[in-house]
């Protein structure tokens, strides 16, 4: 009995790994597509085999393959970064996004195809000096934001240009300069010691802009700002003026970027203000980017 | 400039007036309100708008400029007429844009 079973006991040992071997091979080129050479040698190795590997007495074991549990291989640590890792990456990526997204927008705003809004004006502000649109160019990345209006409106400019303070002292909290520019619609009365009062009562940086009849309109008109001051007004009567209320957000390039309506408050204002400014790179700098080896994410 | 300066129609309210001017509107409108007077221009509300808020009404003319007098009456109708246009629109069925009127977003 005994040297009966000794073989049999001793040839799986012998065989297994050659087994294993084979067979993993046969299962990998089913996977990758049959080659004859491998073919030829996994035959020559089944000819090796015995004609049955079940141990006699023994039971079939169906459990060869068995899927590794993977997530017993994996520690817990292992886990617990990649969560982590994964997690901040996809953040950083979105936030990246985000911001090339932006660019783009910018972008498409120069050259061809630019939005038809801003260019050359002519002004002097409350000292009498001159400013023109030289002024809102700079190499600090300091935007501007431009808003018209006038000094007798009743309601709609004293929200506005409250709305203007607080999203200029929310933006100093966190750092971002912006030159702000009240450009007034109705120069007959507005004089620069007018605005100057004005002016004070929302934000001490306010620049405040006035001309000559020509240069206002000419300047609400490169804005695409409508404005209507009555017809036949006498010196001294009382009358408002109609005109369109947004602000404008204007790069340190002196590009038009986006306007910013009645309907949004003062932190969502902030808000967008400052997305644009942390995502905008200067002509140059796009220019640079887009020749580098990383161009292809930018185009 | 010295025509335009010592002109008191000419130098804006400040920031003080401003408040004076819009306070002593709120309150006239208030009174317009419980009243159920909408619009206070109307010739037709004349003596009512007198009988019932003439002395809010004075004192309203009063702390504002002539311009904004009228054009603050002339708004308050203006509102009034739209809130009532959007409420038969929405009793109508009407749903409101789920968006605000700027640029879509891009992703």
């Amino acid at each position: 009995m005994l040297s009966r079973f000794r073989p049999v006991n001793f040839r799986p040992i012998r065989v297994l790994p050659v087994r294993s071997f084979t067979t993993s091979f046969v299962r990998f080129n089913n996977n990758v597509g049959k080659k004859p050479e491998t073919n030829e040698t996994s035959n020559e190795e089944t000819k090796r085999r015995p004609l049955s590997r079940v141990a006699i007495g023994g039971t079939q074991d169906n459990k060869k393959f068995r899927a590794p549990n993977s997530i017993e291989l994996a520690s817990w640590r292992a886990v617990v970064i990649l969560v982590i890792l994964g997690g901040f990456g996809t953040y950083l990526l979105s936030n990246e996004k985000e911001k090339i997204r932006l660019q783009k927008e910018a972008e498409n705003n120069r050259g061809v195809g630019k939005p038809l809004v801003g260019g050359k004006f002519n002004l002097i502000d409350t000292e009498g000096k001159p400013f023109t649109d030289e002024n809102l160019k700079n190499d600090e990345k300091i935007f501007s934001i431009i808003y018209f209006g006038f000094t007798h409106c009743p309601d709609v400019c004293p929200e506005e240009l409250d709305k203007l303070g607080e999203m200029l002292s929310i933006l100093d909290k966190d750092k971002i300069k912006l030159q702000s520019i009240f450009i007034t619609c109705d120069q007959a009365r507005d004089s620069p010691e007018v605005i100057k009062t004005y002016l004070e009562d929302f934000h001490p940086s306010i620049i405040g802009l006035t001309g000559t009849y020509e240069a206002i309109k000419n300047c609400c008109k490169k804005y695409r700002v409508y404005f209507s001051t009555p017809p036949n007004v006498k010196p001294g009567q009382d009358y408002l003026v109609d005109h369109s209320i947004f602000f404008y957000l204007m790069d340190s390039e002196g590009n038009f970027v986006d306007v910013i309506g009645r309907e949004v408050d003062s932190e969502e204002g902030a808000e967008k203000i400052k997305k644009y400014v942390d995502s905008f790179i200067t002509a140059e700098e796009s220019e640079k980017r887009k020749e580098g080896w990383l161009g292809f994410l930018y185009k | 400039m010295g025509l335009f300066s010592s002109n008191k129609i000419d130098t804006p309210p400040d920031k003080n007036k401003r408040q004076i001017c819009w306070d002593s509107r709120d309150k006239f409108f208030q009174c317009l309100t419980t009243n159920n007077i909408d619009n206070s221009l109307d010739p037709k509300q004349r003596d009512n708008v007198e009988l019932n808020c003439g002395e809010l009404r004075n004192d309203f003319k009063n702390k504002c400029v002539a311009s904004w007098f009228k054009y603050f009456q002339e708004k308050r109708y203006n509102d009034i007429q739209r809130e009532r246009y959007i409420r038969k629109l929405e009793a109508e069925g009407a749903q409101e844009l789920p968006f605000k009127l700027a640029p879509p977003k891009k992703n």
